[in-house]
């Protein structure tokens, strides 16, 4: 890069940095000055209650982040009712963390010290939240709904509030399914390279059944016939799959291609309805676990709430199972609220959500305690029949 | 032994992915010198388009002409707008222009078309068929000799035409080529447009392959394969890139069915660093010295 | 004092000591708000980083678009050896430095002899492969795969310096050791090695008719590189309190390319200020969902797109703008910009006028 006549580069650079260093400290200048303390906490002010979220976007798990839809569909739901603690309406700011812990712990930085929120709610993924930790427990902000069923939150940490069952509930449920329930013999499973798969994975051995052979693979990965074969050469008459939607479905037609078709026991996590037309050889016949009724479930009240509040709220946006995490967990995040009395500070928040009890809400029944946050313990078993994903155990 | 050869046939498969997009920018590379990273997410944009047209009831064969058209305005504008004015810069500039373009183009297609997985129906029957003991499709086939087929065709072109000529031409020295009389922008354009035509069909092909649904992100992976691809066969060089194509399908299916799944990027880097190093220009590469 | 500020325009030197002073007294500033802080921390580090990535491309004519890759080491050595031995702060981040100097001396051997898009692609390569080998089943008793680590917090003494905790404290121990090395970086380039490290740049043919060891030369440009990149990575490491596979994804390199892109190749105080420009339009991007990649994209394509020659170019045609528009303070400092090149000798570290070009 010939130089020449004229400034370098460095000198400009070196005047629009100066330039952006004032503009910088002219606005943070603004922001200290209007952070207003107040009798109630950060984040609430006469007429609202303001939330804060870190979720996928963009990039490969791009899908978790429909849980915002979800989300702001019932906070929208709850403040056309009046909103709560006379008349608060609740706020959502959400951040895009690209499934990134450097992101997410920096946008949760944000939340917390410039946007000041009064707790956050439906978090995604388990490095970002273990990275948030870092931010959020010092400063006591409230967590409800943490989308993961790691163990590092389990089974109880002050601020966090699970709503999700443990990982390892799901594992165990669909591998006693098919040993006890199906009587397969030779059960193999597919499992993603993280947190998510791997918990998953200890559910199964949990439930003490010797697998045929336990392959894993990586979140981004396309092409899945070296494991469709490993499971083929071990003759596997059932495959228990933890794995995301976009890899269940390759996986699925890497089956396809040679022809292999053992019973197929899935995780939640691909119950998306684009499965049957993606997959209408492999999918229909499939058994899934789950912790909230499908969305095509019409004849469920929670779910006809919830599918006319999107309707409403977020239109065009899509009713999958994401969105249904989100929604659930901001059921979860008001009732709290609803119990606060006096003052609204995190630490009233706390105790609130300590005395909840047998709260009803879309993923059953939930209470938490001041020693435990455990989220749901019960989960059923769905089958995917023609066309819609049915509801088969309790 | 049945496993190594199902290998071999879904590497070929695979590779004949790899081996268009290779193509692809080969291509570009050939008359620019510039290698467009953004291959793969022109690609993707190109398969949401034809996706777009799908949805609207547009019978398939149209939707393809329509997205192959789109591909072909992609790359003439990439190329009018942005790879011109730094066409004089160093080749660093002008790698990072494309890789800007990467994440505009993945975030651009993110925003409009949304991140739910979705359907583009094959070609050919995607029915596993048997041959011996190991398995295939209709599509496999169809994808491995569509591939070679263009690879055939550009060959030809370039080979046998007055317009292929002038192109290599243009390759070799632009401003010589342009001394001679030869447009050498129009040739240029040409490249560009007909190299993201090429990494178009790869990805449109490559959906009902993998099987996952069309999704923002789906080209990464392959992207990354068919780079590798080009470096194995070797810059500007269209048979390096079929070659390549494949020879990277069916080793990254080796590792990932002998070892693991997870350490396929890393022994490709591995590859790629032991060939170079033996021969720096690729399998078919030109002499580094009078290409660079 | 001398070495950090460079000779020349007096203008430069007053930018970059006006710099420096606005570095320290800014967390007095700012005392309290723990987020400006801490970008502004991001700032320090990922100006490392990108002189780091100066020092392999503005200086030594190398290409790579793996940076991220010699940063994840760097950042990945801190807890490995901190969680599983008491080592003191110090002492971690010398031994990310040198791990990362070990990688980059092994990759530097076969890839030394690469150049153009061949070098670009195979450290493409090496920048997926690390996060990768990081996720794989094979590594994670070592890296924890996808969880990640968890980081030690920084202490010298009983005294921590947390990001969470001690912001500012932890703002001044990054702002130390940045300015530590700089300084050592500086010195380097000013020295007989870095001389050597212009002139393989410049003409590798020349080097080697003048008795230049060439592929010594750029091995050791590759260590010394992976050295500070890995202090830069350790840093990050401390800053973030988890690191993980995700922390280091393709765009991570580019961000650093296009700081040292804007900033000025071969110009180390240019990254530094690049890095300022960028993280801000990161911040603003964060606002947009999904989108704060593409908007990142964006502005590095304009920028290359309206002043391919450099912000230099793109001020040459602002001035001359605002001259032919007869705003009267541009007038007087236009002709006075067309004089100084000839009164000013090139800058140690810029490159000659006459270029030798390779090949095409």
């Amino acid at each position: 890069m010939a130089s020449g006549h004229g400034l370098k580069p460095r000198t400009v650079a070196l005047r629009l940095s100066v330039v952006a260093l004032v503009v910088v400290m002219m606005s943070g200048w603004n922001r200290a000055s209007t952070s207003a303390p107040a009798t109630n906490g950060p984040g609430v002010t006469k007429t609202t209650i303001t939330f804060g979220q870190t979720a996928p976007q963009s990039g490969p798990a791009a899908l978790y982040g429909e849980s915002t839809n979800g989300v702001r569909a019932y906070f929208s739901y709850i403040n056309s009712k009046g909103g709560v603690l006379h008349g608060h309406k609740l706020k959502l700011i959400s951040y895009d963390d690209m499934y990134s812990p450097a992101v997410s712990v920096e946008l949760t930085r944000k939340l917390v010290d410039q946007d000041h929120v009064f707790a956050e709610v439906a978090v995604n993924g388990s490095a970002t939240n273990k990275a948030n930790l870092t931010i959020q427990t010092p400063a006591n902000v409230p967590l409800i709904g943490s989308q993961t069923g790691a163990s590092f939150l389990q089974p109880f940490v002050k601020n966090v509030y699970n709503v999700w069952p443990a990982y390892t509930i799901e594992g165990k449920l669909l591998a006693n399914y098919g040993s006890k329930k199906l009587h397969l013999k030779r059960i193999g499973v597919l499992y993603q390279n993280d947190d998510f798969g791997k918990s998953l994975l200890q559910g199964v051995h949990d439930a003490n059944i010797t697998t045929a052979t336990e392959q894993s693979y990586e979140p981004t990965q396309t092409d899945f016939s070296p494991q469709v074969q490993a499971l083929k050469s071990k003759n596997a008459d059932g495959v228990i799959i933890l794995a995301i939607p976009g890899a269940t479905t390759a996986f699925l037609k890497a089956m396809a291609a040679v022809n292999y078709k053992p019973v197929r026991l899935m995780s939640q996590v691909a119950a998306i309805p684009e499965q049957f037309s993606l997959s209408p050889q492999m999918f229909p016949g499939s058994y899934l676990g789950a912790f909230v009724p499908p969305p095509t479930d019409k004849k469920n009240k929670q779910v006809k709430t919830f599918l006319a509040a999107m309707n409403k709220y977020e239109p065009a946006k899509p009713t999958s199972v994401f969105a249904e995490w989100g929604w659930m967990e901001a059921q979860v995040a008001v009732a709290g609220l609803k119990l606060i009395t006096g003052s609204i500070t995190p630490n009233s928040y706390e105790n609130a959500l300590n005395r909840l009890k047998k709260f009803h809400f879309m993923g059953g029944t939930i209470s938490y305690s001041s020693l435990s946050h455990l989220g749901l313990k019960h989960m059923f078993m769905e089958k995917a029949a023609a066309g819609k994903l049915v509801q088969i155990t309790r | 032994m049945v496993d190594f050869g199902q290998y071999i046939i879904h590497g070929l498969a695979f590779g004949a992915i790899y081996a268009l997009v290779a193509l692809g920018f080969n291509l570009i590379f050939k008359t620019t010198g510039v290698v467009n990273f953004a291959a793969g997410a022109m690609g993707t944009a190109v398969t949401m388009i034809l996706w777009s047209t799908l949805d609207r009831s547009v019978p398939l064969a149209a939707a393809w002409l329509i997205a192959m058209a789109a591909a072909l305005l992609i790359g003439v504008l990439t190329e009018a707008i942005f790879m011109q004015r730094v066409e004089r810069s160093p080749v660093l500039i002008q790698i990072v222009v494309t890789l800007g373009l990467l994440l505009v183009i993945e975030g651009a297609v993110n925003r409009i078309w949304g991140a739910e997985p979705k359907l583009i129906p094959s070609l050919a029957s995607s029915k596993a068929l048997a041959i011996g003991s190991w398995y295939t499709s209709a599509n496999d086939i169809f994808i491995m000799a569509l591939t070679l087929s263009l690879a055939g065709v550009l060959y030809l072109a370039l080979e046998r035409t007055r317009y292929g000529l002038a192109m290599r031409a243009v390759a070799q020295d632009r401003e010589v080529a342009a001394l001679m009389g030869i447009r050498s922008f129009r040739y240029v354009t040409a490249s560009w447009a007909v190299g993201v035509l090429v990494a178009g069909v790869g990805a449109v092909l490559f959906v009902p392959l993998y099987g996952g649904g069309l999704v923002p992100t789906m080209m990464d992976n392959v992207a990354v394969f068919a780079f590798a691809a080009a470096v194995l066969g070797g810059f500007g060089s269209l048979a390096g890139a079929v070659v390549g194509g494949f020879l990277i399908g069916i080793f990254s299916n080796l590792v990932g069915g002998y070892l693991s799944t997870d350490l396929e990027v890393s022994l490709i880097f591995l590859l790629i660093v032991l060939v170079l190093y033996v021969r720096p220009q690729g399998l078919f590469g030109v002499d580094a010295k009078t290409r660079l | 004092m001398n070495i950090l500020l460079p000779p020349g325009r007096r203008l430069e030197r007053i930018g970059i000591a006006l710099l420096i002073v606005v570095a320290v007294i800014f967390p007095k500033a700012y005392g309290g708000q723990d987020y400006l802080i801490s970008q502004a921390r991001l700032v320090m580090i990922y100006g490392l980083a990108a002189v780091t990535l100066n020092l392999l491309v503005g200086f030594g004519g190398q290409i790579s678009l793996g940076h991220a890759g010699l940063l994840a080491i760097g950042a990945y050595t801190v807890p490995v050896l901190g969680n599983n031995y008491n080592w003191p702060t110090w002492a971690l981040i010398l031994a990310a430095g040198v791990t990362t100097a070990l990688v980059g001396l092994v990759l530097g051997l076969p890839t030394g002899r690469l150049r153009g898009h061949y070098l670009a692609i195979t450290t493409l390569g090496f920048g997926l492969a690390v996060p990768e080998l990081a996720l794989s089943t094979r590594v994670a008793p070592l890296t924890n795969g996808s969880e990640g680590l968890i980081v030690p917090t920084p202490t010298i003494g009983s005294f921590t310096f947390d990001s969470a905790g001690h912001p500012e404290a932890f703002y001044y121990l990054c702002l130390v050791v940045v300015l530590l090395c700089l300084l050592a970086i500086l010195s380097l380039l000013g020295s007989s090695s870095g001389r050597r490290f212009m002139a393989v740049r410049d003409s590798e043919d020349a080097a080697a008719a003048m008795g230049i060891n060439t592929w010594l030369t750029k091995v050791v440009l590759f260590t010394t590189s992976a050295f500070f990149t890995g202090i830069a990575g350790a840093l990050l490491a401390f800053q973030d309190g988890v690191i993980a596979p995700t922390t280091f994804p393709f765009g991570l390199s580019l961000l650093f390319l296009a700081i040292v892109i804007m900033g000025g190749m071969a110009s180390v105080w240019g990254s530094i200020a690049g890095a300022l420009i960028l993280i801000v339009v990161q911040v603003e991007a964060s606002n947009q969902p999904g989108l704060s990649d593409a908007i990142i994209g964006a502005v590095v394509v304009l920028i290359l797109l309206l002043a391919p020659d450099g912000l230099a170019g793109l001020a040459r045609r602002l001035w001359r703008l605002a001259a032919g528009l007869g705003i009267p303070w541009s007038a007087g400092v236009g002709p006075r910009l067309r004089r100084q090149p000839a009164a000013e000798p090139p800058e140690a570290g810029e490159r000659p006028p006459v270029e030798v070009r390779h090949g095409r």
